[in-house]
């Protein structure tokens, strides 16, 4: 049995969720249309996330995954990020939503964006189940956003709190 | 990283391989993996050299090495009209080279991967019957050749020794492994290159330290140092403390006070400044801000609270907070 008893207040409940990702699915369908996007989402927290926008769309479109992680360098005492599962699919002259669960300061985005952007797909843009907008530090492409989030730690619709509770249909504020 | 047209990031993959080692498949297969240009020596031929070739040079081009040290209809020789494209091709875009001496032409290049791919002679024996479904005498004599034009080609041509490892950044042999894992191999490799470009070469006194050390830097506080490792970390250009904005001026037109944030993020035309002392001095820094915005409204600038900026040093794993150092300062 899941122990509920860090799951608090609920802040999306999942009728929310639907009716959000119905309006990104609509809106994707809408400026997709008659294209072949791929949504690459970024593991593990854009997996649900993902899943059910993609059986919104009706557009032809493919899903790909890519991780990020970090990595002890020889050079000193701090780690680095890097692509720890690449790509299996060429996004060369793609049109690329990037499909991610929580966006805060945006650092490891403009990461991927970076990463990804050299390979010259046609198109790139990020899609977010839940925008920090007031912990932003730079300047990103986010052009589909579920909810707007303050700073409180949340859990639940792919986000975890050490690897669990990712699977709640919900939304909820974690609580120690 | 060096950008190229659309301001994308450019970078170039040299393969040098021994023939039927897998060398060309690879070099295809991470052309498409990372949706790049992939260029050959037929390319080359085909789509470059026509310019200032004829037929019969075309011809002598295809069958000697010799032939690429003539000068062609425009002044220059063949060598170098192809060393002249390859980089001005690598200006626009990123490439993948196979062959060409590319490894040579690009060995100063901070943003080149340079790779050998070899094979055991016998997988290569048999792959070369079976392709041209010939006896294993012909095949070893058809590899004799084929390595001994490779070898002609970049001892000729730039005077080094292809079998020269130090010419690459890795040697991948190929028993053993399938093309998409020694393609994987070769992105990981540039992946990590993107982060710390430098070249494969360099003069004796070219070589010194050349990256910023954080170590070097004087900063105010610590939490500034911390928050340009996390910068570091994701590989985020910055500088610290680069421009200072007058805010206000007295009746002389001295600067009476000024605004220095802490970094800025060239990448994103943005500065960061921390807010991570006491309310007190907070309430100071926020009129500054607003100061800022309001005298220079194209400048972007992002505040981290104290709040928010502990929460980043949790979760960038920095171990020591540096809540009470910080306190007291400014």
């Amino acid at each position: 049995m899941m122990n509920k008893k860090n799951i608090g207040e609920v802040i999306y409940s999942e009728e929310d969720i639907k009716k959000r990702i119905r309006g990104i699915a609509n809106s994707i369908n809408r400026d997709f249309k008659d294209k072949e996007p791929l949504l690459v989402g970024i593991l593990k927290g854009s997996i649900y996330f993902l899943s059910d926008l993609s059986r919104l769309l009706d557009i032809d479109h493919n899903i790909d995954f890519l991780s990020v992680g970090r990595f002890q360098t020889t050079e000193g005492p701090r780690e680095k990020v890097k692509i720890t599962k690449d790509l299996d699919l060429s996004i060369r002259n793609r049109d690329i939503i990037v499909v991610e669960d929580i966006i805060r300061t945006g650092l490891t985005h403009s990461y991927i964006l970076k990463n990804l952007e050299p390979r010259r797909p046609k198109s790139i843009n990020l899609c977010v189940f839940l925008d920090c907008k007031d912990q932003r530090l730079v300047d990103l492409p986010i052009k589909y956003s579920g909810f707007d989030m303050d700073d409180r730690f949340v859990i639940g619709y792919g986000l975890d709190y050490k690897e669990k509770y990712r699977n709640l249909t919900f939304v909820a504020e974690f609580e120690e | 990283m060096p950008r190229g047209k659309g301001g994308l990031e450019v970078f170039v993959i040299t393969i040098s391989r021994q023939t039927a080692s897998l060398g060309d498949e690879i070099a295809v297969e991470i052309a498409d993996k990372l949706g790049v240009k992939l260029i050959t020596r037929n390319y080359v031929i085909d789509n470059w050299l026509p310019e200032i070739a004829d037929e019969h040079d075309l011809h002598m081009l295809r069958e000697t090495s010799k032939y690429y040290l003539k000068t062609a209809q425009n002044g220059e020789t063949f060598k170098e009209y192809i060393i002249k494209r390859l980089k001005k091709e690598a200006e626009k875009q990123s490439l993948v080279i196979l062959g060409l001496g590319s490894q040579v032409i690009f060995k100063d290049y901070a943003h080149a991967v340079h790779i050998k791919v070899i094979c055991s002679d016998n997988r290569r024996v048999n792959r070369i019957m079976k392709k041209y479904n010939i006896n294993k005498e012909q095949a070893v004599r058809t590899l004799d050749l084929s390595d001994r034009k490779h070898r002609r080609y970049v001892h000729r041509l730039f005077d080094k020794d292809w079998e020269n490892i130090s010419l690459y950044h890795m040697s991948i042999n190929t028993d053993g492994l399938e093309i998409s894992e020694a393609a994987n191999l070769i992105i990981h490799l540039l992946e990590m290159k993107k982060e710390n470009p430098q070249p494969l070469f360099k003069k004796y006194d070219e070589i010194k330290e050349e990256k910023i050390n954080i170590e070097d830097i004087d900063f105010v506080h610590e939490s500034e140092k911390d928050f340009a490792e996390i910068l570091d970390m994701y590989n985020i250009k910055w500088e610290y403390e680069p421009s200072e904005f007058p805010l206000e001026w007295d009746a002389e037109g001295n600067i009476a006070l000024g605004f220095r944030p802490d970094f800025y993020l060239p990448e994103f035309d943005t500065f960061i400044e921390l807010t991570t002392m006491k309310q007190k001095y907070v309430t100071e820094k926020n009129k500054k801000v607003k100061l800022l915005q309001e005298l220079y409204p194209d400048v972007s600038i992002n505040i981290v609270y104290k709040k928010d900026y502990h929460k980043l040093l949790k979760r960038f794993g920095v171990d020591e907070l540096r809540e009470d150092k910080d306190d007291n300062d400014e």
